[in-house]
């Protein structure tokens, strides 16, 4: 579901996806708003309001991992917080497992806090630096009651090993590691409480190429080893491609394409999409096919352009781009996009 | 599955915080001035005091020293008692039990530590208010004899019955010399190291609990809980230090805890601008993003994630802190602000005063101490900081 | 696109044996250790490797812009046109710097000075190597803040650093290095902070102006995708040496060196892992990724035999006792290894 619709599309839609699914969603995100407030406070500076999210929605199955591209702007960080309920929203819905979250009360959200996890991009502040890594790590389970006394510190060193650590990390300090190895710790931490949904947060874009590799083959064999969601949040679209069943494209705080992983690289529907895959520069002989090079710059969400937020830098716009905002279209099933196209 | 990564791990583990502090000279000679202190503190009336530390005249063993002791005296020796205990099992305790890890072991400590603080508290609160009345001076001057009495290294007391030799210079019975009242300056100066770490220790401690407190809520909460409190770190910046000081000891009886209380309450906003800077820098950082994912109440994080890693800067200042304060102390004793009966070594300064032309030595002696001390804690100060250099840590 | 022999006749830049290395020159930490690569007239050569690896210092290395200390050049050559870069005086080199060789570098937050307008600092260098009056140069700024693709570039020219955005910024250093006509432009990372459909134009940008000016270009980057796009050749680079050269096409087709072939194994791209050999994979199916195992080894443990051994699938005995030379296992493929990838 993407986009704004009238209310009889909107339970039209929601029917339509209730029938496609044979469970539950884990994670369903209802036209979420997010508004910031920026500015006003020096002289002569107004407030304005910065629209990071606008009115997105979307699910994820159970086991399914959606990959969730954008550039720089395009609010995938903030839907990522939200989805957590680390920042507050302004409007809409994210519904886990069934239960609205903004609607529950602190001590029953602290109760589903164990279910869904996240980890996050900067392997420097996501550690503190004076807790040892079993401290880090077994802080969740003291929390949630699994374990406690001297079954802290097996299982602990469990988790260190499943995530490829040696055994003698638990009793080390973060600066004694490196950005690769304090990766693999920030995972230990989030499936420490035995998550059913992690949100990924650009896990490996801070790492070196070579430690990418080995970092997403992990969260691949311990997603299959522990049957888990994946809400998987990154600006590399090869790392996305690899590693998500589904695909969601954010451009300025919606969503303007959501599909298939395959379907959606081999045959983007939005002129956005289009342009994104084709910018990605590929190690490959015999050079690129022909790239689409978009004009301008990102656009910033104080002041998204009217109608189609893509119009100014569309190479397929026309004139009525301007004017409203493009309509959904869904193909088949599992494609979603909104263009005029 | 992934292999096991264990890149750098082979390495020779980075040096702790202690292990760089040792390693500098003239922080650790500091440190060892500072102790030797505490510990002139704590034994002083083992060091210097007119009842002999063991004595026996037909009627057995006796150590008058003990029976002489105040409160105050209990307190001293007491708390060196706990600082000695606290030492041995740090050391010992891994020997005896080795499978208990780093944090059994902190607890193991800090249960002692609160046993045996109840327990000196209790003993101390109810310590009889006893005068003495048996004088054993005559032993010391040598009008009697006993088959065994063993005085303190300094053999007299701070304060005695005005002995004849008054203004006498340094000599071998009298190593720093004697003061108008005749009292020996050196046992006045031992007792004295009291008063100084006292007033450092505790004007410090104040200090940092509320600027700590207000440091922390402004900086993690932002909002007007930081504008309230930057408003009264102004307000209380724009005191003359001094002044206020003089003010309210005008209005205060005169002892000496209120001069410590003073100090500190106008040291905390330097404290409080420290911790909230610490804060604010910390509280976006993911490592709080993912506590709060776990759950956690704003107070947890704030104590026991935040905290620790915003102690450095504010330990640092506190030992520099300790030594302004001190010299605080010592400046208002010599202006005569505060209890004559304080034996502090301001107090001591003072009264060179009326006498800078015959008595050098109550001057040199007391101002060369409070030089040392506050010399040893800003060495003290410098190494801990050297220490605590994220940079350094890499 | 010039020829292997063009560029052995008239290299525009050589480099023989460079050495530098960071802290006391007994200890050894060579960050650029015995590197020789050569750029002939208009021709793009990209150096690629990881963080670590010595290929930012070896740019700044070639300008001579390596702080001393902590760091110096010890050893080797850069004739530039004819001259030793490494033999010239400090003024003559400051010649050579901006204006017949520029540097671009990675981070666009810091790369403009904020209290100066960006049309100003294009001046500056001007007035300082053209010698234009204030008016020219300024107006010679504004044309080629409009070259380098900047819309309204005299309204840009009077704006400040902090107003634009990384991509503009970036287009403005290419204006700023251009605008002296260098014959050899350094980019140092030059796409990595920014956007990937930015990072597009950018690259597409030098990719235009190199050919309207034939500049040469040396494109340093840690992404091999970025570099096959509008590089010549490549040079890999490992632990402060030059492992492997040749012409793009052939480098991804055929990778000599085992730690090309392991690096393009353990990078996802957009078809799935990259082709070897031409080996078609499964577009949209999880492919394991292949990561190089252990990591990069410090300076400290360098010493006088193949760096990459200990992570080398294919290491032998001899590997650990010589160094493998840059020895060319076709023309125009050279390899520093005993064991290169030999066609299947």
């Amino acid at each position: 579901m993407i986009g704004k619709m009238s209310e009889t599309e909107h339970s039209q839609e929601k029917e339509r996806v209730k029938q496609d699914l044979p469970q539950r969603a884990i994670l369903e995100v209802d036209r979420l708003v997010k508004h910031f407030v920026v500015g006003g406070r020096g002289l002569g500076r107004r407030a304005e309001t910065l629209k990071a999210l606008d009115d997105v929605s979307f699910h994820i199955a159970p086991g399914e991992t959606l990959g969730l591209v954008g550039e720089s702007g395009c609010g995938k960080t903030t839907l990522g917080r939200i989805i957590l309920r680390l920042i507050e929203s302004t409007s809409g819905r994210v519904i886990f497992d069934g239960v609205d979250l903004f609607d529950l009360g602190a001590r029953a959200m602290r109760a589903l806090r164990g279910r869904m996890q996240i980890i996050f991009q900067d392997p420097f502040s996501s550690l503190n630096p004076r807790f040892t890594v079993e401290a880090t790590v077994t802080e969740g389970m003291r929390l949630f009651g699994l374990a406690r006394g001297r079954e802290l510190r097996d299982r602990a060193a469990d988790l260190i090993e499943k995530v490829g650590l040696p055994a003698d990390a638990l009793d080390r300090y973060p600066h004694e590691f490196s950005g690769g190895q304090r990766q693999r710790v920030g995972i230990a931490r989030a499936l420490s409480v035995e998550p059913e949904f992690v949100v990924c947060d650009e896990p490996v874009s801070a790492l070196d190429v070579s430690v990418q590799a080995q970092v997403i083959n992990l969260l691949i064999d311990l997603r299959s080893a522990m049957g888990l969601s994946y809400l998987f949040i990154s600006h590399d679209l090869s790392v996305v491609k690899h590693i998500s069943d589904r695909v969601a494209v954010m451009y300025l705080g919606k969503i303007v394409e959501i599909g298939a992983v395959a379907a959606l690289f081999d045959a983007p529907r939005h002129p956005y999409t289009r342009a994104l895959i084709s910018a990605v520069p590929v190690p490959e002989p015999g050079g690129r096919t022909k790239r689409i090079i978009l004009e301008g710059d990102v656009p910033s969400p104080i002041d998204p352009p009217p109608g189609c937020a893509f119009h100014p830098r569309c190479p397929q716009a026309q004139p009525e781009c301007a004017l409203a905002e493009p309509p959904l279209k869904r193909p088949d099933d599992h494609t979603m996009y909104r263009c005029i196209l | 599955m992934t292999g096991i990564d264990q890149s750098g791990l082979d390495q020779p583990r980075p040096p702790t915080t202690w292990m760089r502090f040792r390693r500098q000279r003239a922080p650790m000679i500091g440190l060892v001035l500072l102790g030797g202190l505490f510990v002139i503190a704590a034994l002083a009336p083992f060091l210097a005091g007119n009842r002999p530390i063991l004595f026996a005249d037909g009627e057995g063993l006796e150590l008058p020293v003990l029976a002489g002791f105040t409160q105050e005296d209990f307190f001293w020796f007491a708390g060196f008692g706990a600082a000695l205990l606290a030492f041995f099992c740090s050391k010992f305790l891994r020997r005896i039990r080795p499978s208990l890890s780093a944090r059994q072991g902190r607890r193991v400590l800090c249960l002692l530590l609160g046993i045996a603080a109840a327990v000196i508290a209790a003993i101390g609160f109810s310590w009889p208010e006893r005068l003495v009345h048996d004088d054993y001076t005559p032993y010391r001057d040598g009008g009697r004899e006993a088959s065994l009495c063993v005085f303190p290294p300094i053999c007299y007391g701070p304060t005695e019955v005005p002995l004849t030799n008054s203004l006498d210079s340094p000599s071998l019975s009298h190593l720093f010399g004697t003061d108008r009242q005749g009292d020996d300056v050196l046992a006045r100066m031992i007792h004295g190291t009291r008063i100084s770490l006292l007033v450092a220790v505790t004007a410090i401690l104040v200090c940092m609990a509320i600027g700590i407190a207000l440091g922390a809520a402004a900086g993690y909460f932002g909002g007007w809980i930081d504008a309230l409190v930057l408003r009264l770190i102004e307000v209380v910046t724009c005191f003359p230090a001094f002044f206020a000081v003089l003010a309210v000891l005008a209005f205060l009886p005169p002892r000496i805890f209120w001069v410590m209380l003073i100090i500190g309450l106008l040291r905390w906003p330097g404290v409080a601008r420290l911790t909230r800077g610490e804060f604010l820098r910390m509280r976006d950082w993911d490592f709080v993003a993912a506590a709060r994912a776990m759950g956690l109440s704003n107070g947890r994080i704030m104590v026991r994630h935040i905290l620790p890693n915003a102690l450095a800067p504010v330990i640092v200042s506190a030992t520099f802190g300790m030594a302004g304060a001190i010299l605080i102390e010592s400046g208002l004793s010599f202006l005569g602000i505060g209890p004559a009966s304080c034996q502090s070594w301001g107090r001591l300064l003072s009264e060179f005063r009326p006498y800078f032309d015959v008595a050098w030595w109550l001057s040199v002696f007391p101002g060369a101490s409070i030089f040392i001390t506050v010399v040893a804690l800003n060495l003290v100060g410098e190494g801990l900081r050297d220490a605590l250099d994220p940079r350094l840590k890499k | 696109m010039s020829t292997e022999s063009d560029r052995k006749a008239q290299p525009l830049l050589e480099v023989r044996g460079l050495k530098t290395v960071f802290g006391p020159p007994e200890a050894g930490a060579a960050a650029v250790d015995g590197v020789s690569l050569a750029i002939g007239r208009a021709e793009a050569l990209g150096l690629v490797g990881e963080s670590g690896s010595g290929k930012s210092v070896t740019a700044l290395s070639i300008l001579r812009l390596v702080a001393d200390p902590p760091g110096k050049i010890v050893d080797g050559e850069i004739f530039f046109k004819g001259r030793d870069l490494l033999r010239l005086e400090a003024d003559a080199m400051r010649a050579v710097r901006g204006n017949e060789i520029a540097l671009i570098l990675q981070e666009p937050a810091t790369a403009l000075n904020p209290v100066m307008t960006v049309g100003s600092q294009i001046a500056e260098a001007l007035r300082l190597h053209e010698k234009l009056n204030r008016r020219d140069a300024n107006r010679r700024a504004v044309e080629f803040l409009d070259r380098v693709g900047i819309p309204s570039a005299e309204k840009t020219a009077r704006s400040w650093p902090h107003q634009l955005s990384g991509g503009m910024i970036q287009r403005a250093m290419i204006a700023m290095a251009l605008s002296c006509g260098p014959d050899l432009l350094i980019a140092d990372e030059p796409t990595s902070a920014l956007d990937v459909t930015i990072q597009a134009q950018i690259l597409d940008l030098l990719h235009r102006l190199r050919r309207e000016e034939a500049m040469s270009l040396l494109l340093i980057s840690h992404d091999l995708g970025v570099v096959a796009g509008i590089c010549d050749r490549v040079a890999v680079m490992y632990a402060g040496e030059i492992v492997e050269e040749a012409e793009k096409d052939r480098l991804f087709e055929r990778p000599g060196h085992p730690y090309t072939a392991a690096l393009l194994r353990s990078t996802p791209t957009l078809r799935g892992t990259p082709t070897l050999r031409g080996t078609p994979t499964l577009r949209g199916t999880p492919q394991r990724l292949r990561p190089i195992p252990g990591q990069v080894p410090s300076p400290s443990a360098h010493g006088a035999a193949c760096r990459f051994r200990g992570r080398c699938a294919k290491a032998q005995p001899v590997c650990g006792e010589d160094k493998p030379p840059l020895d060319e296992l076709d023309p125009g493929h050279r390899v520093a290894c005993f064991f290169p990838e030999r066609k299947v």
